[in-house]
């Protein structure tokens, strides 16, 4: 039962940081975008920092 | 909104300008710390890069790599970036406050054309004549003093990749900090005929006043190109590097492959022992363990493909490659400058479709853009590796060369003869125009150097374990639970795994891909795998861990074999060749396109194109009689 506990709080929690990656990725971009068409430029650019930064190393691929 | 942007503006106080393959990448590394890839052929950069340099007195400066460009009326995108930055045009970039000119010293004359025109521009400059070595050793003499004299501006000599005349250049730079002036936007007019012309009699003169001895041409480069440029021989020798390219993917990786296999079926017995039977040891052994490990084993094999790619292109012989295609490629209307987007996609296709800024035409880009996908990008590596050593016999065909390569080899070749068919349908079809021609810039032979090989494995080394340990970790997390819970009832009939969540779904969806030969776990790895094509191996095996304990988590391959046809996992692989299983290629699609049409047309057009294919090779396969387990 213990076990379970534990393991069924680690799925929770990974499944928490898989769509906070998703939404930050591919959603942060359009969602500013769209922002900053509707005039609400600072709250554009803050959830435009969202974004994982890229290092350019790989040309800003997202897939990592 | 105009207040913000002017907040958000950051003063980059120098930029690197020149033409493209000068070194620009090179001396920003050097002079910045900084590990951005640098490479021996045209159009590595196509995107603006920013760093930090240590002046002598003890200042910091921002520095500025630019795209490189042959002069400031710009034709492709990654030009008109440079050319927007240093006119002061770029919607979020502000304008430079000085320049360091890097130009080639072996190609004197067409990088000084450039450098008058930066000139003109009246920002602050410092002429960086780099690869003097190279110059040097080729016979040029060259009288730097002269030279300063005539075009008005400091000039120091470099040798960016040995980091020389690093401190005199930014000693330079330190004194033209006392000149800056706040950046005034130029009105910058495109020159005409008569005022390029005159541009190059001033180089020329310059030139004739400056150089005491020429350089002689390059003569091993004039005699290997004799050979690697030979639209017979070149050609014979291409594939001959492709072919042994792919062998050594294969032999060379076995041992450290088995390392790494023994390494991840030891670590799950061990915590199976501590943790003893329970949903923990479950998840940590079946899900995690299995997960990252089935994917980890493939490292020595993207690595030795990392290792060669880079080889190539430091040598030069890819744009030799990029040359000889050309024919090819503009017989299936493709543009010549195309080569080096669609050779940038073996490794992933989002810089592949990045480097597209080259191209000019918006017709040409669109189509490579498309198609760019369909070269076998690392991410296949894995799957191919996987369904190769398990379905495919390790025998030998002639001598050295064994049938896994040579099934490598040829799902390869396979992604280059489709993507060249669509290139030639699309261009009937989509984007009709007329085929423009190749100016394209050979870079001379260099021998490759072991610290920008190693930094580039290194870097890839980095990425692929950050993926493993970031994203297919937390998808085979998450996988565990999906083919864990819910729990069988009591007293049911079929394995455990079916009544799961992934099981449920997976059965929903498989009589979709039933024509294919899917089963309904290749469902359920199919789509984790959109996140990243090699998060689909991971999935299989958390999906055979849960199911069948007893057979250790190691041999993936082995339970593949034992429970799918050879006509499935021949299917598998044409879907893997041909199908859009990449979200971040479709993100990146977006960007570069500026649209959400062409990234929906590729994704609908390369799922359609995997579907036929697969059910098509599915089908032949079981009329061949492959079709049973």
């Amino acid at each position: 039962m213990r076990q379970e506990i534990i393991a069924l709080t680690i799925v929770t929690a990974t499944s928490g940081f898989l769509s906070l990656n998703f939404l930050r990725t591919y959603l942060a971009p359009p969602l500013s975008r769209w922002l900053l068409k509707q005039g609400h430029a600072k709250f554009a650019f803050w959830v435009r920092k969202q974004t994982p930064a890229s290092n350019g190393s790989c040309s800003g691929c997202k897939s990592c | 909104m105009s207040k913000l942007i002017t907040q958000i503006k950051k003063t980059y106080d120098v930029a690197l300008a020149g033409n493209p393959n000068c070194g620009k990448t090179a001396l920003f590394n050097a002079i910045t710390g900084g590990n951005a890839k640098v490479g021996n052929y045209p159009g590595v950069t196509v995107e603006r890069k920013v760093g930090r340099a240590l002046l002598p007195d003890g200042s910091t400066l921002k520095v500025l790599d630019l795209p490189g460009t042959y002069s400031l009326n710009s034709r492709t995108l990654d030009e008109e970036i440079t050319r927007n930055i240093l006119l002061g045009k770029h919607a979020l970039e502000p304008m430079p406050k000085a320049l360091i000119a890097v130009v080639d010293a072996t190609n004197l004359e067409r990088g000084l054309g450039f450098v008058l025109e930066l000139r003109e521009l009246g920002i602050p400059l410092v002429l960086a004549l780099n690869m003097v070595d190279l110059a040097k050793s080729r016979g040029q003499v060259l009288n730097l003093e002269i030279l300063s004299r005539e075009l008005g501006i400091p000039v120091v000599p470099t040798v960016a990749i040995q980091k020389e005349g690093l401190e005199k250049l930014l000693a330079e730079v330190c004194l033209l900090k006392s000149d800056l002036k706040p950046a005034v936007l130029i009105d910058w007019k495109k020159p005409d005929q008569n005022q390029i012309r005159s541009r190059f009699a001033e180089v020329d003169r310059i030139l004739s006043l400056s150089i005491v001895q020429a350089t002689q041409p390059a003569l091993w480069t004039e005699r290997l190109d004799q050979i690697v440029l030979h639209p017979v021989l070149g050609t014979c020798l291409l594939v001959l590097v492709l072919a042994f390219v792919f062998q050594a993917i294969f032999s060379w990786a076995e041992i450290p492959k088995g390392f790494i296999e023994s390494g991840v079926s030891w670590l799950g017995d061990q915590v199976g022992l501590w943790l003893g039977k329970g949903p923990l040891e479950s998840l940590i052994v079946d899900g995690m363990i299995a997960g990252v490990g089935a994917v980890l084993v493939f490292l020595p094999q993207i690595l030795i493909l990392f290792a060669f790619i880079l080889v190539l292109e430091d040598s030069g012989y890819m744009a030799r490659a990029a040359f000889l295609m050309d024919k090819l490629m503009g017989k299936v209307g493709l543009h010549g400058r195309a080569f080096i987007p669609l050779l940038s996609s073996f490794a992933c296709a989002i810089p592949g479709i990045m480097s597209t800024r080259t191209i000019e035409q918006r017709k040409d880009r669109l189509t490579t853009i498309l198609v760019a996908p369909l070269m076998t990008c690392s991410a296949r590596l894995p799957v191919y590796s996987l369904l190769i050593a398990a379905f495919i016999p390790n025998m030998s065909v002639w001598g050295p060369i064994r049938l896994q390569g040579l099934v490598m080899f040829g799902l390869y070749f396979a992604g280059v003869v489709i993507a060249l068919l669509m290139a030639v349908i699309f261009r009937m079809s989509l984007f009709r125009g007329p085929k423009p021609n190749l100016l394209m810039e050979l870079p001379t032979y260099k021998l490759p150097r072991l610290k920008n090989i190693g930094l580039g494995l290194m870097e890839r080394s980095v990425l692929f374990l950050k993926k493993a340990g970031t994203v297919i970790l937390s998808v085979s997390i998450v996988l565990w639970f999906l083919v864990s819970y819910p729990k069988a009832p009591v007293g049911a009939h079929e394995a455990a795994i079916s009544y799961s969540y992934a099981g449920i779904v997976g059965h929903a969806i498989e009589p979709l891909f039933r024509p294919l030969g899917f089963n309904w776990k290749i469902v359920v790895a199919l789509i984790p795998g959109l996140a990243a094509r090699e998060v689909m191996i991971g999935s299989l095996a958390t999906v055979y861990a849960v199911e069948g304990r007893e057979n250790g988590i190691a041999l993936l391959g082995q339970r593949l074999s034992e429970d799918w046809s050879i006509a499935t996992a021949l299917s598998l692989l044409v879907w893997y060749v041909l199908a859009c299983q990449c979200f971040s290629t479709l993100a990146v699609t977006r960007r570069e396109t500026n649209s959400w049409r062409w990234p929906a047309f590729m994704f609908l057009y390369m799922t359609s194109l995997a579907y036929l294919g697969s059910f098509t090779i599915y089908h032949l396969a079981v009329k061949m009689g492959l079709g049973k387990i």
